[in-house]
């Protein structure tokens, strides 16, 4: 799929041949590779502090975001004519994540026998990484809704749209929730304590 | 289908009617949750059968009060009571001195003001909190004497004072409200001969609009004062008497809205022998209404030193402190303190790192004579004020004042600002009695050290203190820091690491090392062995930390030890639980403050001079619910008993004192004490010998160790000399020792040994094995000198100087304390040991009963029977 990132997403959406195990595995390997270079990267290269960096909260932010990214491209999509399921489109984000999954880690190791100024190369590596992720992410969609690439390009960036309406949503909701609590909860205080 | 959709909505409304009691229930079970039943623990003195005032034939009064009879006698004693003031005082026959309650010439006081003498002669002032919660002052003589509402009653051996503090006069009420327009004729104007006040009184009384056929007092004399008074002078006038306003009032249907405030307390003065026992029955007092008392100040100006009179004043202070009479400063802030220093339940902010009050006690030295007074009930609620003259009065006082209702703001609406904030009162206040003891001290006894002798002795008879069995050394007071948890990482995943900063084979080499230097009798308190660490979870489980070494290292380190003659103390806490413990229940088990908050606190902040939420989550605590202690030591002690040790030390319950004052299940601080005094007394019984960290009174009958005890007092600007109090009266029965050397603010090991002898404390250390930085990132980073081997030579070196001077010391009294100059003492001994200390730069020369001494700069000299 690496490398013929069409044909692997061809396979797995019309073949059948992707298994939500690997995809499952996918994710967690991602998580703790990226765990993996916040904490044990060498100083040159680190910018999170180690003894204050904390993989659940990564942990929680990216599962957020992942969640968010699929339920926001599916409901864009389903509107879009787009081929694709929810369990694809969770499973093809989670392929297009093996090249993050594969440099991660042995560049964390190589960072410790790098000086500054080798540095170059480590950027370069994760750098490259992080575009064939998207370029990945990019050929997936694609694949899984069969679309054409300007179409998919106009669908992620309304995926970017609803991601938002979503946040602004919840955020409302909970705002609202709070507000009913405080009330219900100050008359519950007055009634105990001043009656 | 349209029966399926009834079954359904029948299934509905079963789980939602079994939801609903579920929640029912389980509001009902939290709110009733059973705490331990702490009241057959608090002590009910009565003080005999009260009966019509009978005063015994006197011959003399005291002087300045002409009202005087006596009262009481005893064989050294007199007390007499003013008739008409109702204020006490207690002549001793010894030294024919006087002690007032008020002091006799108030009236000449050239400072005071009116209000201020109406306070001077008030043994009872109330803070009190009204129907909508806001705080006011009532003074016993001017609301209480000069209304007339005092009732004297004598009692076996004393008298016992009713107060009726407050208003409870009719005021207008005393006028009728309706009458009709023929007994107005009849009962007032008839009987009036001014026609123009007939006039003035048939105009201020209309027909009513509410009551047909009446006529009603019109509003505006109700609401003037002036009016008021003079429609009641014309009722007086005219003999109009309360029956007749009921008559009216019945007649007219009408019921008198009266909202009296007032407070019946009644007060005791008993003597007893040489003691004068002053108490309050909290469960007599009567507050009106909704009324409630909140703090209550209780002879504030007994035995008050007047502008001419030579003496001090004895506060409590940390170790001890005297302030002098007239000493020049009032425009310094009065001292106040909290006794057992304030309960972190209420308190989160500590404007200064003050001395804990260990101990509640003050008193006065006036002249040739001295009290010495002693609170037996209610110490746990009290806060000791003490005040020199020329500030609002030209007398030097020392009181205490007793805390009955705490009270809190609750934010209200989630909003900000003043009126989003409401003020609740503790619901349940104690109910025990409130007694100070009163011990006249007369002649070559009115010092200091006869006032710590007085009570050693009042201690001893109670079974408190027990002499010390002899030994060969004095005690080498160690602590050793075990296990930390630390913040580490896996992965980026945090977690607590138990990090060993000492095993337990490491302690024993450190032992073998000290043994070879002479040094024995190590008394070893281990701190961070089980559940956690240092700060550990709730010990309601006992599970030991194994990299510190299993049971058999354990043991053999105690067998080492006491191969010279200590013992090992594992430190445990009880009040407060850090905040990770997972086998605390907080809705049960956790104490709540007066409007319901959470009892959380943290460990000191000193940037912000409160607690406050440090950078670690291991330096977080709960307070643990003082009604469910009970409960969890017995669980503890059924844990304990598995690890095989009859030793224990207690790391905060002689140290702090907490409360939970929520309404619901609440516990007071005084009942707390007794709660944590009766739990110790178990502890004792169970496992053995105790240590006791901070050693606050309630836990000298359990003890015979202490450690961080207080060595010295706050340096408060009103304070003139602190002085061994605490020591004169524990050495010889307790072995105790100060803060450790090494964890002191300053490093001045001079002066810190030259303190040790001053106040017979013994050597005391904080050690680990590992080098400190370990502890970097961790709330132990106070610890940051502990290595050992940074200390041990200046150990063995002080420990071996020490002990040449106290070995034989050790089990004697310490029975007086002499200040030649600032830094310049000698502390004596009950076989005539003086041990003289120079705390200056300079040798100095004083003469002592065995003529010149010679102390050299920074240095110390014995002499009598113990130099060898």
């Amino acid at each position: 799929m690496l490398l013929h990132p069409v044909d692997g997403f061809y396979e797995m959406k019309f073949e059948k041949r992707g298994r939500y195990s690997v995809a499952v595995l996918n994710f967690i390997l991602m998580w703790i590779s990226y765990a993996i270079y916040n904490q044990y990267g060498s100083v040159v290269v680190n910018q999170r502090n180690p003894i204050s960096y904390n993989a659940l909260v990564d942990f929680g932010t990216v599962s957020v975001m992942f969640i968010l990214w699929c339920v926001a491209n599916w409901s864009v999509t389903s509107l879009a004519n787009g081929e694709g399921k929810l369990g694809e489109i969770a499973m093809a984000t989670c392929y297009a994540m093996t090249p993050i999954i594969l440099t991660f880690i042995p560049m964390t190791l190589l960072s410790h026998v790098m000086a500054e100024g080798e540095t170059a190369f480590y950027f370069l590596a994760i750098g490259a990484a992080v575009v064939y992720f998207v370029v990945l992410m990019f050929t997936g969609m694609m694949t899984v809704h069969n679309y054409s690439p300007g179409k998919t390009i106009g669908v992620i960036a309304l995926t970017f749209l609803a991601m938002l309406i979503i946040v602004f949503l919840i955020m409302l909701l909970s705002t609202l929730w709070s507000q009913l609590y405080v009330f219900v909860y100050s008359i519950y205080i007055e009634l105990s304590y001043r009656g | 289908m349209k029966r399926k959709t009834k079954k359904k909505l029948i299934q509905a409304g079963v789980a939602l009617s079994v939801i609903a009691v579920a929640i029912l229930v389980i509001y009902f079970i939290t709110r009733t949750w059973p705490i331990y039943d702490y009241q057959p623990l608090i002590d009910h003195v009565d003080y005999g059968p009260a009966t019509e005032f009978a005063p015994l034939a006197a011959e003399t009064k005291p002087d300045g009060m002409p009202n005087a009879v006596k009262a009481a006698e005893s064989d050294t004693l007199v007390l007499y009571v003013d008739e008409v003031t109702c204020n006490v005082a207690v002549t001793d026959k010894r030294n024919q001195t006087t002690w007032y309650a008020a002091p006799a010439d108030v009236a000449s006081d050239p400072i005071a003001n009116p209000m201020e003498k109406n306070l001077m002669q008030s043994p009872l002032v109330l803070q009190y909190f009204t129907a909508t919660r806001l705080k006011s002052t009532m003074l016993s003589y001017d609301k209480a004497v000069l209304n007339g509402q005092v009732v004297l009653k004598s009692i076996p051996n004393g008298v016992r004072v009713e107060y009726t503090i407050g208003d409870t006069s009719l005021g207008i009420n005393a006028a009728p409200m309706y009458l009709t327009a023929e007994r107005l004729e009849e009962k007032i104007l008839s009987q009036l001969e001014d026609e123009s006040e007939v006039k003035w009184v048939r105009q201020r009384y209309v027909a009513s609009k509410e009551k047909e056929g009446f006529l009603q007092l019109l509003g505006s004399v109700v609401n003037s004062k002036i009016h008021s008074a003079h429609l009641l002078e014309i009722l007086s006038t005219v003999g109009y008497t309360l029956d007749d306003l009921a008559e009216d009032n019945e007649t007219a249907g009408y019921e008198m809205d009266l909202t009296f405030n007032y407070f019946f307390i009644p007060v005791h003065y008993v003597l007893s022998g040489s003691k004068l026992i002053a108490s309050i029955h909290t469960d007599e007092i009567v507050c009106s209404g909704d009324t409630t008392i909140g703090t209550l100040d209780f002879m504030r100006f007994f035995g008050a030193g007047g502008p001419d009179e030579e003496g001090y004043l004895m506060i409590p202070d940390g170790s001890g402190a005297l302030i002098n009479f007239n000493n020049g400063k009032q425009s310094e802030e009065m001292y106040i303190g909290t006794v057992y220093s304030q309960d972190y339940l209420m308190y989160w902010t500590f404007p200064q790192v003050t001395q804990t009050i260990r101990m509640p006690v003050y008193g006065i030295k006036r002249d040739n004579a001295a009290f010495f007074a002693e609170i037996l009930h209610g110490s746990a609620i009290s806060t000791i004020y003490a005040d020199v003259s020329g500030r609002t009065n030209s007398y030097n006082n020392v009181y205490a004042s007793f805390t009955l209702r705490e009270n809190e703001m609750l934010n209200v609406a989630g909003i900000t600002g003043a009126d989003s904030d409401m003020t609740v009162v503790q619901a349940n206040p104690y109910s025990g009695n409130i007694t100070i003891q009163y011990s006249f001290l007369a002649n070559e006894e009115a010092s200091y050290a006869g006032m710590a002798n007085a009570y050693q002795q009042d201690l001893v008879d109670r079974g408190t203190l027990r002499p010390l069995d002899s030994a060969e050394n004095v005690p080498f007071y160690l602590d050793v820091l075990g296990a930390i948890e630390k913040e580490s990482y896996l992965l980026g995943i945090p977690y607590y690491a138990k990090v060993p900063m000492t095993t337990y084979q490491q302690a024993q080499s450190i032992v073998s090392e000290l043994a070879a230097q002479n040094v024995g009798h190590v008394q070893m308190q281990w701190l961070g062995w089980f559940n956690g660490g240092i700060n550990h979870h709730l010990p309601k489980v006992v599970n030991p930390i194994g990299s510190i070494g299993g049971k058999k290292d354990r043991s053999a380190l105690i067998d080492t030890l006491s191969a010279t003659g200590g013992n090992l103390y594992p430190a445990v806490k009880f009040i407060s639980a850090v905040y990770e413990s997972k086998n605390m229940n907080q809705m049960h088990e956790m104490a709540k403050s007066v409007a319901g908050y959470m009892g959380f606190y943290t460990g000191y902040n000193r940037e912000f001079l409160r607690t406050s939420r440090t950078r670690f989550w291991s330096d977080v605590y709960q307070l643990v619910h003082p009604g469910m202690m009970p409960k969890i030591i017995d669980q503890f002690l059924t844990q304990y008993e598995k690890q095989d040790l009859d030793t224990i030390s207690l790391q905060d319950m002689g140290d702090n004192l907490t409360s939970s004052l929520h309404r619901i299940n609440s516990v007071d601080r005084e009942s707390s004490k007794m709660i944590m005094s009766d739990q110790m007394r178990k502890l004792n019984e169970d496992i053995g010998d105790m240590m006791v960290v901070g050693g606050n009174d309630y836990s000298w009958a359990y003890t015979q160790n202490m450690v961080d005890v207080p060595t010295g007092a706050d340096r408060y600007y009103i304070v003139d000399e602190s002085i061994p109090f605490m020591q004169m009266v524990l050495h010889g029965y307790v072995d105790y020792a100060g803060t450790p050397v090494n964890s002191n603010d300053a490093y001045n090991p001079d002066d810190q040994f030259l303190t040790m002898l001053e106040y017979g404390a013994s050597p005391h250390y904080v050690w680990t094995y590992q080098p400190t930085v370990m502890m970097e990132r961790t709330p132990y980073d106070r610890y940051y000198s502990t290595q050992y081997t940074d200390w041990i030579n200046q150990a063995v070196t002080f420990y071996q100087q020490y002990n040449n001077v106290y070995k034989n010391l050790r089990t004697q009294q310490m029975t007086d304390y002499v200040l030649y100059a600032d830094g310049v003492s000698a502390t004596v001994f009950e076989d005539g040991t003086r041990v003289y200390v120079n705390k200056t730069n300079k040798a100095v020369s004083v003469s002592g009963p065995d003529g010149a001494v010679q102390i050299a700069a920074k240095g110390y000299f014995v002499t009598g029977v113990g130099t060898r």
